[in-house]
């Protein structure tokens, strides 16, 4: 079960990498190209939706608990993550509407609203930021996550608690 | 803390690299390869210039992307460093916010305990120090 939860958090932790990198080039379009921004934004909606199934689990558990029982921190991080997906959901939709290359390959074409680009531009503006905060909060995740397996290989037979290799290495409640 | 120093700024230095990859790929290759002069190459005053802005692109290369401005500009070898500048800026900025969030919340959960543990953790710390 241990092993189980230790590989799933590895394929989190790589498959959020990519995400994040993607997310870096994406924020550039100037240094991607037109065609590679967009197309690029089409496969992070996709990544985006991986990494909710991956999570499922917390977003259940933390939606049931909100009004009941959850700590503070809990809340601020559960409302933090609602509004990294409405402006993520925003982000893509706009970029769809105001898309020049993977619409018109398909043969579609939209009517040019300036408001979309306006709304793109502020929701990738907002982006940044919360996505600066949903890494602070999830960042001592990223470290033990790294860490584990470079401690295991270091120290093989001995336990290492501090960094919750005999707790559930599953993904915690981030404790600001 | 020390981690996400770390990591950050392993990130910008491979960012770099990529960077400093695609200009020169760009700047050596791109135009030999396309076998087409580039906006930055070609001349202003030439035929390809005055069969208006988005057909020169085209033809010069470059997507259409009248509703972008000029986006498509960083394809050019030099303005490269434009889009390179803000990938950079915008991992620096989120670095900060991490760097700002760990802080508080560390600075918070040292408050928040009391302050006799607070004491010892001190006095053992410095103790173990000598």
């Amino acid at each position: 079960m241990e092993k189980k939860n230790k590989h799933r958090s590895t394929i989190a932790l790589v498959l959020d990498s990519a995400i994040f990198a993607a997310f870096l080039v994406a924020t550039a379009p100037q240094f991607s190209g037109l065609a590679v921004h967009e197309w690029l934004g089409i496969a992070f909606a996709a990544a985006a939706i991986s990494h909710l199934l991956l999570n499922w689990q917390w977003i259940a558990a933390t939606t049931r608990r909100f009004l009941k029982g959850l700590r503070w921190q809990g809340r601020i991080s559960y409302l933090l993550n609602v509004a990294l997906f409405v402006d993520v959901t925003i982000l893509i939709f706009t970029g769809l509407t105001i898309s020049e290359v993977p619409l018109r390959s398909m043969g579609i074409v939209l009517p040019r609203q300036t408001i979309w680009r306006l709304v793109h531009s502020l929701a990738a503006d907002l982006s940044i930021a919360i996505v600066g905060l949903h890494l602070a909060l999830h960042w001592q995740w990223v470290v033990n996550t790294i860490k584990r397996p470079i401690l295991k290989s270091l120290l093989p037979r001995q336990r290492v608690p501090e960094f919750g290799l005999d707790a559930n290495p599953a993904r915690k409640e981030p404790q600001l | 803390m020390k981690h996400i120093i770390r990591t950050f700024i392993i990130l910008a230095a491979a960012l770099v690299v990529v960077g400093v990859a695609i200009l020169l790929s760009n700047s050596l290759g791109a135009t030999r390869r396309r076998g087409l002069p580039t906006l930055n190459s070609a001349d202003p005053g030439s035929a390809l210039f005055q069969r208006g802005p988005d057909e020169a692109r085209v033809l010069a290369g470059f997507e259409p992307n009248r509703f972008l401005g000029d986006l498509d500009r960083g394809r050019g070898s030099r303005l490269n460093w434009v889009g390179l500048s803000t990938v950079i800026r915008n991992l620096v900025v989120i670095a900060g916010i991490v760097l700002a969030v760990t802080l508080v919340g560390n600075t918070a959960k040292h408050l928040r305990r009391p302050a006799h543990s607070r004491q010892a953790k001190e006095q053992a710390g410095s103790g173990s120090g000598a």
